[in-house]
């Protein structure tokens, strides 16, 4: 979820939403496929699961969820297939930690011919508006120089820059971090 | 004696709170004194409900003038006049010393055509209530292009792409907006929208990014941001988008292209030193020199006034936050913060007087225009709260 963007997560949720509401016939499912009813027989419900409501958690916080961060994928492109490549704070420069993943990209288009790179470049909330689009601009080239440096071709790359339009605002450093990235997104067509 | 003592007791006990209201009044008399150096005591009233209201709130966002319910050194009535027009009358010690009657697109523009002609009669300073802005409005992650006058009346969706557009600048002759928008493929792209048919008409539409176009003064020319050529850079073209020439080439980041109110000479953001600075350059091509500012590392969205081709505001770091700064061209005054907003102050486009301008404050998840008076630092809010809306251009008046 952290590695989609807002609009794009938004989307999905609605899709989900959408979906969900299109079934036209719900297939209830036979009682005896359930893990219960498959087990240990229709009377044998666990009896601490019989009254699971709020009042019976120990800790409600819900802190043990975590962020699907999963690959999103549809016949044009691969989004999360790759992690991003992040940069320092007002930087473009791409760090000694971050080249595995664009060396995992220049491995990715090697296997796979057809395809080419969306690089797409992200700025924190910080700032302003034009110059924030211009350094994701940038941030989107230095990942793309890199590529070049280790034998991809410019044909096969493409750039865009978000600049601070997907950030999340109000969020705690760590979040920021993630905000200043390059995003890989793999083109398949 | 005792009767002596007893006089001076009370004399004693009376000149308390008179010393202590001196000490009062002396400190209330030193900020009043200040005030009326540099405001106008007015009276502002309508003859209608309506003209009353909004004159008050048009006067009340004027750093110049003071509203006062009697004894101000001018009252200004305003009343509306045959064929939907409303009259400015301006009275000194109860004479009359100017009426005029002005007509609008509807009674509120009159109204504020009248209020700005008796800003103009008053004060001196051109008045800019008729403005017309263009601006962003943002709802559940779409960001829509809008119009409307400066006190947010008759506002209009221009824009329904279903995406997100950045920056609407004006065309000089308020007739078409130029905006940034992501609406076609995803990619950022200039676009026209004439406000008469709405039409949309792609502007630029190269690889990379292409954004930030701004007119000409004279309408004749479009600067603009393109990153084809492997870096975003400042470009001139044509005002059909045509002939697009470089004009800077850096390994830096290049923003917010303005031109100079005579169209000779444009400013802009590079961070070819560092960090974000000011430069200026011909607007032809040619040297750049950096403004030196001398005020913040980060010095951004520089807007050139119109109203005093001396002046040129910008958004700087101040801290950890951003507030607006104005620069002095002609070095009277040392280049100076001017907004104190509470979260951040961005985006400033001057108005008409070359004195107030127009800013976003921002905060997280929440935008608002405001009115800023850059010599009194007096800050009004003209969008409301709770509705998202920024990066605002102006038109007129």
């Amino acid at each position: 979820m952290k590695l989609l963007p807002k609009t794009l997560s938004f989307t999905l949720l609605a899709c989900a939403v959408l979906f969900a509401g299109c079934s036209k016939k719900p297939k209830r499912p036979s009682p005896s496929d359930t893990v219960l009813g498959q087990g240990a027989g229709a009377g044998a419900l666990d009896p601490s699961a019989a009254d699971l409501g709020a009042a019976g958690l120990v800790d409600p916080s819900a802190a043990g969820l975590q962020n699907r961060s999963g690959v999103f994928e549809d016949e044009n492109m691969i989004k999360g297939l790759i992690q991003p490549v992040y940069f320092d704070f007002d930087s473009s420069a791409i760090k000694a930690s971050e080249r595995a993943k664009l060396q995992e990209a220049q491995k990715y288009l090697s296997e796979h011919a057809d395809h080419r790179l969306l690089l797409e470049g992200h700025c924190d909330w910080r700032g302003t508006a034009e110059y924030n689009l211009g350094l994701g601009d940038r941030r989107a080239a230095a990942a793309r120089q890199y590529l070049e440096s280790i034998g991809v071709a410019s044909a096969k790359i493409e750039i865009r820059s978000k600049g601070d339009l997907d950030a999340i605002e109000n969020a705690a450093e760590d979040q920021m971090a993630k905000d200043r990235r390059a995003e890989i997104i793999i083109l398949k067509k | 004696m005792q009767n002596s003592l007893r006089f001076f007791l009370l004399l004693f006990a009376l000149s308390l709170p008179a010393l202590a209201l001196r000490a009062q009044v002396r400190d209330l008399g030193d900020v009043s004194i200040k005030i009326d150096a540099k405001t106008i005591a007015v009276t502002v009233s309508g003859a209608t409900p309506e003209l009353d209201q909004l004159a008050n709130v048009a006067f009340n966002a004027h750093g110049r003038f003071r509203r006062v319910s009697s004894g101000g050194a001018f009252d200004i009535r305003f009343a509306p006049a045959a064929g939907g027009q409303v009259e400015a009358q301006i009275r000194k010690g109860g004479a009359v010393v100017a009426t005029q009657a002005f007509s609008g697109s509807s009674q509120r523009q009159a109204l504020f055509r009248a209020a700005d002609f008796a800003v103009e009669r008053v004060s001196g300073l051109k008045g800019f209530f008729a403005s017309k802005l263009a601006f962003i409005v943002e709802r559940g992650g779409k960001m829509e292009v809008h119009t409307g006058d400066l006190f947010f009346g008759e506002v209009r969706q221009i824009t329904r792409d279903n995406s997100q557009a950045l920056k609407p600048r004006w065309s000089p002759d308020g007739r078409k907006l130029l905006y940034t928008s992501y609406f076609k493929n995803g990619f950022p792209d200039i676009y026209q929208i004439d406000l008469s048919s709405l039409q949309r008409t792609a502007f630029v539409t190269f690889r990379g990014t292409n954004s930030s176009a701004r007119f000409s003064p004279n309408g004749q020319q479009v600067a603009m941001v393109l990153s084809g050529e492997g870096n975003p850079e400042i470009y001139v073209s044509t005002a059909q988008g045509r002939q697009v020439a470089r004009r800077t080439r850096t390994a830096a980041v290049e923003a917010s292209p303005c031109f100079s109110p005579d169209g000779s000479q444009l400013v802009y953001t590079s961070d070819a030193a560092g960090g974000p600075q000011l430069y200026i350059m011909p607007a032809g091509g040619g040297q750049s020199r950096r403004l030196a500012t001398n005020i913040s590392g980060y010095c951004a969205e520089p807007d050139w006034s119109r109203g005093n081709p001396n002046l040129i505001a910008f958004t700087v770091r101040v801290g950890r936050g951003y507030q607006i700064a104005v620069h002095d061209l002609s070095g009277r005054t040392p280049t100076r913060i001017v907004s104190k907003a509470p979260g951040d102050a961005i985006e400033p486009v001057w108005l008409a007087d070359g004195r107030h301008l127009i800013y976003t404050q921002r905060s997280p998840n929440a935008r608002r225009l405001f009115i800023l008076d850059t010599e009194t630092s007096r800050s009004t809010a003209i969008s409301a709260a709770g509705v998202q809306v920024s990066e605002a251009s102006v038109h007129g008046p």
